[in-house]
């Protein structure tokens, strides 16, 4: 939890004025600043709430969701495959607003997002990438000097007119077409950044400044998402670091310091959010060496300090956990994407999949903390999209596609997407997944709360589901406190929320939880709440546990005697594309106990909510388009959220 | 390896930012062996022309010159400095003068070889820069201040906000519709609404809310539901995607149409993508003065108007 310790007194001026602006506080409109930790809230307010329900209230009622990682025509990848989305109207899709797509449908949400991160790959973003230096010899062209002219005394309206006119009857001047201060050049980075500062609204709608970096080398993915903290002044100061040398590089390690410069070239914050780990062929989260430089202390803190979330959710797959590495969970066969690198150019070995997911990865932290004193996977979690369409659009019964080519169509139940001649390794169109959303838990809309949020890891994950995800970790939950009418407030009291850490254990105390998750309230009910515990045992050898918490129909369900709670059922018709709320609870909340806790042992804890099962968008495409999809087509699935993990750490 | 199938995206984004010499797919089918087979091929045979005769170059295929200047220098610098945040020292320096020179060889020949025909990304790139051409000479008017205040008054219903809602909800699950109800008339009657209904995680009460918020938190049929009631006494059951609540309006604030000084950069951008509409009007009207399109008697029914299906977004 962001820690900006405030004196008693500021808490109590902050307690008065949120009496009065209660009602702000709960639209996420401006409230006071700076949250209450802890340990002063317990000091001024007794853990009873006083008789004001509003009072020492000063944390977010209402998660925010949105996209981090979204591509439009100036990616020139998306461009080239035919998107037509300038990022304009891709922030306005995400506010709510009704467009066209490239492939000529029109698409709306179901309802707007909070945040919209578009994400233009670096390298060649936009189209003039160049940056000319100034060449005096072009105004000597008569037509180049009379239009600069038109413009310089504000006739630029109809300088423009000529100008199209004369790309139109082709005696445009060529050299024209690339002088800097004309309008027939552009930067793209400014284009990216102007467009950002004109969709972002504060209280209404946030526009992140941000790019992906986009780290390709023999196809193994290491693309990570930049996103900045501040406005257009600020992200405009600097040009985004490419990954073809010499210009740019492949390593993340020169990205990050890339980043230190960055911000003290622009006065701003920065963060990066890698992706597709289950691409890498094992080159995600390294153990030993990483572009020949070993992993040590150096690299841990770098690392860390820079990549405070992973996206483990998006198109090209999920990356939390793979059947290989955790045998006993049945839910880890999802969305998987896990037969080779990004291209499909190198085919996967089993050991690559070691360092290629999410729960290793936080696992394989624990241990390199043991030894090198800082762990460099202590990432929260959020999902998104990675579209290269220009829409976020991954509701399955109101999917867009990955790619252009992708949009709705009878094709894209049965095409191929990647298929490598060389390898054989092949992907279906029907295998791109809907998914999927970075929920974060912002005191506001804006984008300074929003970036705070994902530094300090107050963050999950969905698949393309808005359930409501609560996490609070500390040692003094109680049962009664799953009663409360207000469990957030009782949840920032008396633990820390999810991203944060655990201190030691008082004396005899094992660490308690208190977990809630509401539905998306225009989707499926729940299944099941899940907390995932990873520790290193005192063999040094690293273990994970599943452990049921709370699900749906508990008048009817109980764990059998292996220990497994059955599954939730099914309302799913595949054939019509539908399903019913009758099976599993609108809302789920719990108080768990670690019953297995060891205070000298590191360990982690997060969350995995699973929804009833629903149709997946290829249902919902061979319905609509009447397609039979191909054998072994996946149909149906249950949508899920993943928190960021709270740690725990033994004192020495 | 791609040609007619489409390849994956974000696969090949390694592309220099050199721009406009060379479209940037160039990049990719210039790594292709089959072209650096045919470049020595073509280089081979100059050199055995060369050798043929007998060492003496002057009968051998005339050279072409490149030229690398003190400017070309200068931007390689600026696009690198401002990409490391620092200069480039003497090495990186040199790497990125040989550099800019292999690609300048590589794209020459391949343009010899025709490489950049019949190629779809090419194409599509190529039409792409056209078009932000269009966009940046249509981008080059500025609206005067009259024209956004008579965009902001001819269309109120895209800056509108509100309307507001402040209001009270009491949950039940959607099994306990009869408890709903006797709810509903003892709260008419005056009885305190702490402590009644089902535990929810959402808030008792909400203070000036618009129909979005709303519709996040319960869903839109329920806040069209909302809209509708009337301010003081207690409603329901109106069912959301929970359940069954009870509704007590607080207050009702009517929407507005938002003053432009407040939304003056939304107006300036709407009036900005209509300029470019009509600029790519405008464009296509004067191309097709200058070409005349001949279609097969299958095609010629399926020929609409060129500027109609390329205005995404509007």
């Amino acid at each position: 939890m962001s820690i900006s310790l405030v004196g008693s007194l500021r808490v109590a001026v902050c307690g008065l004025c949120l009496l009065a602006s209660a009602a702000a506080a709960e639209t996420g409109h401006e409230g006071c600043v700076g949250n209450a930790d802890e340990g002063t809230l317990s000091k001024v307010y007794p853990q009873k709430p006083g008789y004001s329900p509003y009072a020492g209230r000063n944390f977010p009622t209402r998660p925010l969701f949105g996209d981090t990682h979204l591509h439009t025509a100036a990616s020139f990848d998306a461009g080239i495959f035919g998107c037509r989305i300038m990022p304009k109207d891709a922030y306005r899709l995400a506010r709510g607003e009704e467009i066209t797509a490239s492939s000529g449908q029109k698409v709306k949400l179901s309802r707007p997002l909070d945040y919209l991160v578009i994400a233009d790959h670096s390298d060649n973003m936009g189209l003039f990438t160049d940056l000319v230096a100034g060449k005096p010899e072009l105004l000597a062209n008569p037509m180049a000097r009379r239009w600069y002219e038109m413009m310089q005394a504000g006739k630029g309206g109809d300088a423009a007119l000529e100008m199209i006119m004369s790309f139109g009857n082709g005696t445009f001047p060529k050299e024209m077409v690339y002088l800097p201060g004309v309008p027939a050049y552009r930067a793209a980075w400014q284009d990216s950044v102007k467009a950002a500062e004109g969709a972002n609204e504060p209280g209404r709608f946030t526009a992140l400044i941000g790019f992906e970096w986009t780290s390709n080398t023999n196809a193994n993915n290491l693309h990570r998402n930049v996103i900045f903290r501040g406005n257009a002044d600020q992200a405009g100061r600097i040009e985004p670091f490419v990954t073809f040398k010499p210009m740019g590089s492949d390593n993340p390690a020169d990205l990050w310091k890339w980043m230190a410069a960055a911000e003290e070239k622009t006065g701003c914050r920065l963060l990066a959010i890698a992706h597709n780990g289950n691409l890498s062929n094992g080159q995600m989260f390294p153990l030993v060496e990483a572009f020949g430089a070993k992993i040590d202390k150096a690299y841990a803190e770098t690392r860390i300090k820079w990549e405070r979330l992973y996206e483990m959710t998006q198109s090209k797959g999920t990356g939390e956990a793979h059947p290989a590495l955790s045998p006993n969970d049945e839910f880890a066969n999802f969305e998987l994407w896990d037969k080779g690198n990004l291209d499909g150019s190198t085919a996967k070995t089993p050991e690559m999949l070691k360092t290629e997911y999410a729960r290793q990865a936080l696992k394989d932290g624990l241990k390199l903390e043991a030894t090198l004193g800082v762990n460099p996977y202590k990432f929260g979690m959020v999902g998104s999209s990675d579209a290269h369409t220009g829409l976020i659009a991954v509701e399955e019964e109101n999917f867009f596609g990955k790619t252009a080519p992708q949009e709705p169509s009878p094709e894209r139940l049965t095409k191929t997407f990647v298929k490598h001649p060389k390898s054989g390794v092949t992907v279906m169109d029907w295998e791109v997944a809907a998914s999927g959303y970075a929920a974060v838990w912002a005191n506001e809309n804006t984008r300074e709360a929003i970036f705070d949020a994902m530094q300090r890891r107050e963050t999950y994950a969905t698949t393309g589901t808005r359930m409501a995800v609560r996490f609070f970790g500390g040692y003094d939950f109680t049962t009664a406190d799953a009663q409360s009418r207000m469990p957030a407030y009782v949840g920032y009291t008396k633990g820390v929320p999810m991203g944060g850490d655990l201190s030691a254990a008082p004396q005899g105390k094992s660490p308690t939880f208190l977990v809630a998750a509401l539905k998306d309230p225009l989707g499926a009910n729940l299944d099941r709440i899940q907390v995932i515990k990873g520790w290193m045992d005192a063999k040094g050898e690293l273990q994970e546990k599943i452990y049921d918490v709370a699900w749906g129909n508990a008048d009817k369900r109980k764990p059998g005697a292996d220990g497994k709670l059955p599954p939730v059922g099914s309302t799913v018709d595949i054939e019509n594309a539908t399903w019913t709320n009758t099976i599993g609870d609108p809302e789920l909340i719990t108080v768990w106990t670690d019953p297995a806790f060891d205070a000298g042992q590191r360990a982690f804890y997060y969350v995995r909510v699973l929804e009833i099962p629903t149709p997946r968008w290829t249902a919902y495409d061979a319905k609509r388009f009447g397609i039979k999809p191909l054998p072994g087509t996946a149909m149906s699935q249950q949508e899920r959220a993943y928190t960021s993990p709270i740690w725990y750490t033994p004192t020495k | 390896m791609f040609h007619g199938s489409s390849p994956p995206v974000g696969l090949y984004p390694v592309m220099q930012p050199t721009g406009y010499r060379a479209a940037k797919a160039m990049r990719r089918i210039l790594s292709e062996p089959l072209l650096h087979f045919l470049v020595l091929g073509a280089l081979l045979f100059g050199l055995s022309s060369w050798l043929g005769r007998g060492g003496a170059p002057t009968a051998g295929p005339e050279r072409q010159q490149v030229r690398v200047t003190a400017s070309d220098l200068q931007w390689l610098v600026e696009s690198w400095s401002k990409r490391w945040l620092r200069q480039p020292s003497p090495d990186e320096l040199r790497g990125l003068v040989t550099d800019h020179l292999r690609e300048e060889l590589l794209s020459r020949e391949a343009r010899i070889l025709g490489l950049d025909r019949n190629d779809t990304y090419i194409r599509r790139r190529l039409a792409q820069k056209a078009e932000f051409l269009i966009q940046d000479a249509s981008d080059a008017a500025e609206p005067t201040e009259a024209d956004l205040i008579a965009l902001h008054a001819a269309h109120p219903a895209l800056f509108s906000e509100g309307p507001w809602r402040s209001f009270r909800q009491i949950y039940f699950a959607a099994a306990h519709r009869e408890q709903a109800v006797a709810a509903l008339t003892a709260l008419r009657g005056g009885a305190d609404p702490s402590g009644v209904g089902d535990r929810l995680s959402l808030e008792a009460a909400y203070t000036d809310v618009d129909p979005t918020e709303i519709a996040k938190l319960f869903g839109d049929r329920f806040a069209d539901e909302v809209l509708a009631l009337p301010e003081g006494s207690w409603h329901g059951p109106i069912a959301s995607g929970y359940g069954l609540h009870l509704v007590q309006v607080q207050s009702v604030r009517a929407g507005q149409v938002r003053p432009f000084a407040s939304v003056r950069e939304q107006v300036r951008e709407r009036w900005f993508d209509r300029q470019r509409c009509q600029a790519q009007e405008r464009y296509y009207g004067e191309l097709m003065k200058r070409y005349e399109i001949v279609a097969d008697d299958a095609v010629r029914p399926l020929i609409g108007p060129l500027a109609a299906p390329w205005n995404p977004g509007r």
